[in-house]
């Protein structure tokens, strides 16, 4: 299209980012600031006897200490989407209060706030404030949590479960299927809990201005005017237009910093409360215990085969754990986002998935990088993969025999599936096939049995993914229980000298909007990109938007941009064409200038936009100034692709998994930014070899968190990480006007599977068929001693 | 967590089983602890100061001396809480004699919540250990002290 899109432009954050000049909400210090430490329960399951506040108000340096008997206990943060039972009943929704009242449900739950002069003598007098609680037993495995008998989160509800929903066909259709398959092949496993470990821990500091009656919340947020909007109209009941959100540079989210936070809508009440500004900021421990987690289902698979290969059915039952309150987008992760993928790439004629959604005594879970789309692809991966080994046949084979041919919503229609979703675009062999011309297939397979004569145990696993991207159509999701509208703003306003601001309600935590948005407007206006600047994170400065997560921001963030671009090339044209005397039709745009076709006379942009704002010479009836604002409403989802693959090396002695190498073929549509996406591709792989091979959230029996420091909570590090390979098809999206269709998301949703297939392909001659993730050393060995007994 | 181990003290089982039902001895003798005052008969209230890795704080709590078996052995039911959670240690605590002196072994098991649980976890079959250790080397001591 021009000179930066398609081009690895170098990302303009960088350069503050790297020099450490980034600007964090924790870096805000505003005069006469107050600082608030939390009590928060050691408990799991408490009744709250007393709270004895005295000392802890008389101690140096407190404003004041609060506990749920204040008013601040009166507010709830909401669930922003809505899952009902399958046989009707509404989604049971807990109050979440600001402040425990009454009972505490997991340990961390804040119990009291105590607000000082610095953080050292709020967390001092925090000590002091002497709590006394009952202990009662807790609940913290989501199947456990629906046995009768079983401890309840929340006395008000007759049991845990939050809903108990099913999506797919008729359930005894896919159950006779599965009888009469050929082949059937069942896994039990847990897709293990996560937590998010953004680098920048959560930050908020609310400062409430008594004379215009208006706050400013500075937060780390995701998506500022969102949290705007759930924290005036549900959580405290201000009105919209008296707060004012910014959100400067965010240091990663992976869905985290998506959600409303109590403390966030606790330190905008202080602020009114004590008449100064107030600042919380996590510390790592309170994000381990606080930052919604990640995953955590128990699962039941089943998958049927005929006798050439082909699925004929699939059949899931879950538990997925909801912790103890609902989070913003949580009933919508193990269910719309995740029961909705369960076609895979495949043909599957029939398929059925129910979810149960089971409160229990621990930290809530909600949306977690790819979000219920990891848990679809490790489910049918795993699944088709362990199937072909038990049938004999070929992994790479039997997908074949099961892809949905290509098709390009063009041309060729979208693919109706039989769990709701209809895919834009795709072409699911052709991105196997390039995978398999990379990693040259039949050689490894020569090295591996040469290998194993050694006695050496290589393996090579695959995972080929689909996700839903670009949320979202807002008609659909509203169908769906979302209680928000998933569309997005792009504000584009020409300064009188030419320079352009680009306003956009996404909101970057690291993936280089101010650079990928920067590359589109520069190429479409002709004009160098050094004159586009990116504005986002700030409720006054963007009109509107809905955030950053769901791999949205270029297919819904960048198509809302692209459409005010478009108006202020006809409104620019209908200026050029009065300058030049000539009708519109005559004109043609490029490189920045309207020149009059088969002539050299033209006018630049430029001059253009100074006319726009001293409109001396000027169409009549024209409007001066070119500015203007889109709201950008996607009609589907974008259905990214892939295929990846790991090739592993196991030592059976000590069970120690390598990664000899990873290769990435993924199909994202159009792209804008190469190196971006090859960014967020190693990330999410990375993310997935945390998943696959070394984290996990451990609660012990009482429901205390064990996995509360990095010295037991194990992230990847650069030598758990091989040389990630990435390569690429393109198949555009068919309904946004860049044809993109998001990267953010793809590497977390295909690596795990792909992992775990590969050390299962090198021990399966061992008799091992299956382990749990993550796959620790310990964990390998006992599977290939279980094996071999 | 379950926790299990001995020591050994050159005393005859008389002398040992006063001293460690004597709260100013222990008070001298424990590390960590900072007070301890008998209520009344095996009740007594308690507070540390701990200082091991990133457990740093003060604990108040009670202590119980219960199942009393006179020479042979008792069990200890410690109850502390802090800021950065609560602990509940129950150990038997018994008593053999040996031909030079006696062999003190211990066993039962701690539960922890809160950060305590969460950083403490790793660090508490080490602790014991070390803190034991520590115990039965001021335990030797003061017996010494007082008798040689």
């Amino acid at each position: 299209m021009g000179k930066y899109i398609g081009k690895s432009v170098y990302r303009v954050e960088d350069d503050r980012f790297v020099t450490g000049k980034g600007k964090y909400t924790d870096d805000i210090v505003l005069p006469g600031m107050v600082y608030v430490a939390f009590v928060r329960s050691p408990y799991a399951h408490a009744r709250i006897l007393s709270i004895d506040t005295s000392q802890a108000r008389a101690a140096e340096g407190v404003v004041g200490v609060f506990t749920g008997e204040d008013e601040c206990g009166q507010y709830g943060v909401p669930c922003g989407w809505q899952v009902n039972f399958k046989n009707g009943e509404t989604m049971r929704e807990p109050k979440q209060p600001l402040l425990a009242v009454g009972k505490v449900r997991f340990v961390g739950e804040p119990v009291a706030v105590v607000v000082a002069e610095s953080l050292a003598q709020a967390r001092d007098a925090a000590e002091l404030v002497q709590v006394d609680y009952e202990e009662l037993p807790a609940v913290v495995d989501p199947k456990a949590a629906m046995e009768p008998g079983a401890p309840l989160v929340h006395e008000e509800f007759p049991d845990n479960a939050a809903f108990d929903w099913c999506l797919g066909n008729d359930r005894a259709e896919v159950e006779a299927a599965l009888a009469n398959a050929h082949h059937v092949t069942e896994l039990h496993y847990r897709q293990n809990r996560l937590t998010p470990n953004a680098i920048e821990p959560r930050s908020y500091i609310a400062d409430y201005n008594a004379v215009e009656d208006k706050w400013t919340l500075y937060t780390a947020t995701q998506n500022p005017h969102l949290i705007r909007l759930l924290l005036c109209a549900f959580t405290l009941g201000i009105p919209e237009h008296k707060v004012h959100v910014v959100s400067y540079d965010v240091g990663g989210g992976f869905g985290s910093k998506i959600f409303h936070y109590r403390e966030e809508a606790l330190v905008t009440w202080l602020s009114k409360q004590v008449g100064r500004p107030v600042k919380w900021t996590a510390d790592r421990s309170e994000a381990f215990l606080m930052d919604c987690h990640g995953r955590d289902h128990v699962v039941h698979a089943r998958m049927g085969f005929d006798a050439e290969g082909k699925i004929v059915a699939v059949l899931a039952d879950e538990y997925c754990n909801m912790g103890a309150y609902l989070s913003t987008f949580a009933p919508a992760i193990p269910t719309y986002l995740h029961g909705t993928l369960f076609q895979g790439l495949y043909t599957t004629p029939l398929i059925h998935v129910n979810v149960v959604a089971p409160f229990t005594h621990t930290t809530p879970v909600d949306a977690l990088r790819g979000a219920g789309r990891p848990e679809a692809t490790y489910l049918l991966e795993r699944l088709i993969e362990t199937g072909a080994r038990e049938m004999g046949m070929d992994p790479v084979e039997i997908r074949k025999k099961n892809f949905i041919p290509p098709f390009d919503g063009v041309e060729t229609p979208g693919y109706q599936t039989q769990v709701a979703l209809q895919y834009d675009s795709g072409n699911y062999e052709g991105a196997l096939n390039k995978l398999l011309s990379i990693v040259d297939y039949e050689e490894f397979r020569a090295q591996q049995e040469a290998a194993r004569k050694e006695g050496r145990y290589l393996g090579i696993g695959f995972s080929t993914y689909i996700e839903a991207c670009g949320i979202a159509p807002s008609a659909v999701v509203g169908a769906l229980g979302a209680r928000a509208g998933l569309y997005e703003v792009g504000h584009v306003r020409v300064q009188p000298t030419g320079k352009v601001s680009v306003y956009t309600g996404s909101h970057s935590h690291g993936q280089g909007h101010e650079t990928t948005f920067a590359q589109i407007v520069a190429d479409m206006l002709g004009i160098s990109i050094d004159d586009v600047e990116v504005v986002h994170g700030d409720t006054e400065k963007v009109a509107f938007g809905m955030g950053t997560y769901g791999s949205r921001s270029l297919a819904v963030g960048g198509s809302a941009i692209v459409k005010s671009v478009e108006k202020i090339l006809e409104k620019g044209a209908r200026i050029a064409a009065h300058k030049l005397e000539c009708a519109v039709e005559d004109l043609e745009y490029s490189e920045g200038k309207w020149t009059v076709k088969g002539t050299d006379r033209s006018v630049s942009f430029g001059e253009v936009a100074l006319t726009a704002y001293v409109p001396h010479v000027y169409p009549q009836g024209e409007e001066p100034g070119l500015d203007f604002s889109s709201f950008y409403d996607p009609v589907n989802f974008t259905y990214p692709f892939g295929a990846h693959a790991a090739i592993v090396e196991v030592d059976v002695e000590t069970g120690k998994v390598q990664i000899l190498r990873y290769v990435a073929v993924d199909d994202v549509g159009n792209v804008i930014n190469p190196m971006i996406v090859d960014g967020q591709v190693h990330g999410g792989v990375v993310h997935g070899i945390g998943q696959a091979l070394l984290e996990e959230v451990v609660y012990d029996s009482d429901g205390q968190l064990l996995t509360g420091s990095y010295m037991d909570y194990t992230m990847p590090r650069a030598d758990d990480v091989p040389f990630i390979e990435t390569d690429r098809t393109t198949t555009p999206c068919p309904h946004n006007p860049l044809g993109v269709k998001g990267v953010g998301e793809a590497g977390t949703i295909a690596s795990p599977a792909a992992i775990v297939n590969a050390v299962v392909d090198a021990l399966w001659p061992l008799g091992v068929r299956d382990i749990q993730m993550p796959l620790t050393p310990l964990r390998v060995w006992q599977a290939i001693q279980e094996a071999s007994n | 967590m379950k926790l299990r181990g001995e020591g050994f003290v050159r005393a005859p089982v008389e002398r040992v089983w006063q001293y460690l039902h004597d709260p100013a001895v222990l008070r001298e003798i424990t590390p960590f602890v900072r007070q301890l005052e008998q209520v009344e008969g095996g009740n007594y209230t308690t507070e540390s100061e701990v200082k091991v890795g990133p457990i740093r704080g003060t604990f108040r709590g009670k202590l119980r001396i219960e199942d009393i078996e006179p020479l042979k052995e008792f069990v200890v039911v410690l109850e502390q809480g802090s800021t950065m959670g609560n602990s509940t240690v129950q150990m038997r605590i018994r008593l053999v004699e040996e031909d030079d002196g006696t062999r003190i072994e211990y066993e039962g098991d701690a539960r922890m919540s809160g950060l305590l649980a969460r950083m403490g976890q790793r660090l508490i079959g080490s602790t014991v250990k070390k803190v034991a250790g520590e115990f039965f080397t001021n335990l030797q001591h003061r017996l010494q002290e007082d008798w040689a």
